[in-house]
């Protein structure tokens, strides 16, 4: 589905994505891993358009996208949770998920003459994607008053209601309590058995191997193994560059 | 007397409502700190002004005087795209200066510093609005019809749409919206009420001339909009009636009119330094003004 080709990015001095490649295969969920600064966001900022490679392809069903906007490659079907939460801190949480489902909202005339309407599928996928991830109760609370897990799953529900092939997750289980931890580990598999394919980046390895079919790892811009959980978990170099061991 | 005074009153805050309105939508829905709304407003002032001048309908001339502002809002749009912040005001800024020397140095058509005397008062299908009563109805009707669009457009999908970019535009960005094109739009939509504003004056006060649009000129719309408070329509129509009306008792004072402009301006920023510390959100803001 997803394919990276010789992805090499440089920011002055520093190669922080050196020759990568890859693919992420359909319907399997596959975790980038790797130490920190090793590059796996910047692989994911390249992949949605937020920066540009210095040189290599990114092909998302055998289409080039590498010249393509932020918002184009989002409506070509990769949707993308960050790091640190990035919701619309002054609007309702019902407000934030409506925006990922509304592809009509830029149509001015439409909008001033009411003929943009919240539907009720909308706001039934909506009241789904909250019971789902558990967090119906905040649905007209200001996203600023929501508390750090809170907002993760917020973003995490607006990233999956946005239509998409591809979801990219980076770090959805960075700063949230065990409970919800666990409840996301279900969730994902449950998003996998529904046919969806996942590139997660995660630190929490046992999350990681809970819920990865394939696991890539980077160190220092390169990718240094791929393969099963099991395969990643024997692999001495992956033992020595991630876990110091 | 009174009855006129006061007419007249409300006449200048129907027209300041346009104006502030209007500068909402960029500002506190879309988080533009757009500096150059007064060049806006002149621009329609002088389009409508030249074009009832030489004896074009007024409904016409206010209609082109809207869409010529609008025009030039979708223009600033473009080198402004990818500007944030100081620099996106900065940038506006410099197009209110460019708008003023324009107004001033066009003497074929805008007559420089002697400005443009003897506007005629508006007359629709035969009706005259050349008495200030009438005129008021006019003021409210335009008022009417821009709230009307402005609240329209601020509670639609694309309002929120405008919010989301205001917030966070790379994350909306990464929802598919084509924020360059939202922002144009607000822009240019903006701009386009304050040329219907700039008409208004232009027809109501009968002269204008460069020194109405100024980058000073534009301070009480700013104020209004940030006590009113950012995103919030209803905030601005409550900071309008103050801001027009909070320096009108300084008239009876007997000060000389050279005092009373600095007076104006010192009560004005006062205003602002007590609202800013007791009341950073203005009246009923929903957004925190960074």
């Amino acid at each position: 589905m997803l394919k990276i080709k010789n992805l090499t990015k440089k920011f002055g001095g520093i190669t922080a994505v050196n020759n990568c490649s890859f693919e992420i295969e359909k319907g399997k969920i596959t975790a980038l891993i790797g130490p920190n600064g090793s590059g796996k966001t910047t692989i994911f900022n390249l992949i949605s358009g937020i920066i540009k490679p210095d040189q290599g392809e990114i092909f998302l069903n055998n289409q080039n996208i590498i010249n393509y906007s932020v918002d184009q490659i989002s409506n070509l079907g990769i949707s993308r949770l960050f790091q640190q939460p990035r919701l619309f801190k002054n609007l309702t949480v019902k407000e934030n998920l409506f925006l990922a489902i509304d592809n009509e909202d830029v149509k001015l005339w439409k909008n001033i003459f009411g003929l943009n309407k919240i539907t009720k599928e909308k706001q039934g996928a909506v009241q789904k994607i909250l019971e789902d991830v558990g967090i119906l109760e905040t649905k007209n609370k200001i996203v600023n008053e929501l508390s750090f897990g809170q907002k993760r799953l917020t973003e995490l529900a607006r990233t999956i209601l946005n239509p998409h092939q591809l979801l990219m997750l980076d770090e959805p289980a960075g700063g949230i309590n065990p409970k919800i931890k666990k409840d996301m580990v279900n969730f994902l598999l449950g998003l996998k058995k529904r046919g969806q394919t996942i590139l997660l980046i995660e630190h929490d390895m046992p999350f990681t191997f809970s819920v990865a079919d394939s696991i890539i790892v980077i160190n220092m811009g390169k990718v240094i193994a791929q393969g099963a959980p099991n395969e990643i978990k024997q692999n001495k170099e992956v033992l020595e560059a991630y876990l110091g061991c | 007397m009174i009855d006129a005074y006061f007419i007249h009153l409300l006449i200048l805050i129907g027209i300041y409502l346009i104006l502030a309105i209007s500068l909402q939508l960029s500002l506190g829905y879309s988080g533009l700190l757009n500096l150059g709304h007064i060049a806006f407003f002149g621009i329609g002032a002088y389009v409508s002004a030249i074009l009832s001048s030489s004896g074009v309908p007024f409904l016409i001339s206010i209609l082109v005087a809207g869409i010529i502002s609008g025009f030039f809002g979708w223009l600033l749009s473009l080198p402004t795209s990818r500007l944030k912040g100081d620099y996106f005001a900065l940038t506006t800024l410099g197009f209110s200066f460019v708008v003023y020397a324009i107004f001033l140095n066009w003497i074929e058509i805008t007559k420089g510093p002697f400005g443009l005397p003897g506007i005629p008062r508006p007359n629709i299908f035969g009706i005259d609005f050349s008495s200030n009563t009438s005129f008021l109805i006019l003021v409210i009707i335009l008022v009417l019809i821009s709230y009307f669009f402005i609240h329209r457009i601020c509670n639609s999908q694309f309002g929120k749409a405008l919010e989301a970019t205001r917030d966070d535009e790379l994350a909306a960005k990464s929802l598919g919206k084509h924020t360059f094109k939202l922002k144009s739009i607000s822009l240019a939509v903006s701009a386009f009420f304050a040329g219907i504003a700039g008409c208004l004056f232009a027809s109501y006060i009968t002269f204008i001339d460069p020194s109405s649009f100024t980058f000073i000129n534009l301070i009480p719309i700013l104020l209004i909009v940030i006590i009113g408070g950012l995103a919030s329509l209803r905030g601005t129509i409550l900071a309008t009636i103050i801001i027009v009306l909070l320096p009108e008792p300084l008239r009876f004072i007997g000060l000389p009119s050279s005092i009373l402009g600095p007076i104006r301006q010192i009560v004005f920023a006062l205003m602002l330094i007590l609202i800013i510390y007791f009341k950073p959100r203005g009246f009923f803001g929903k957004v925190d003004l960074e």
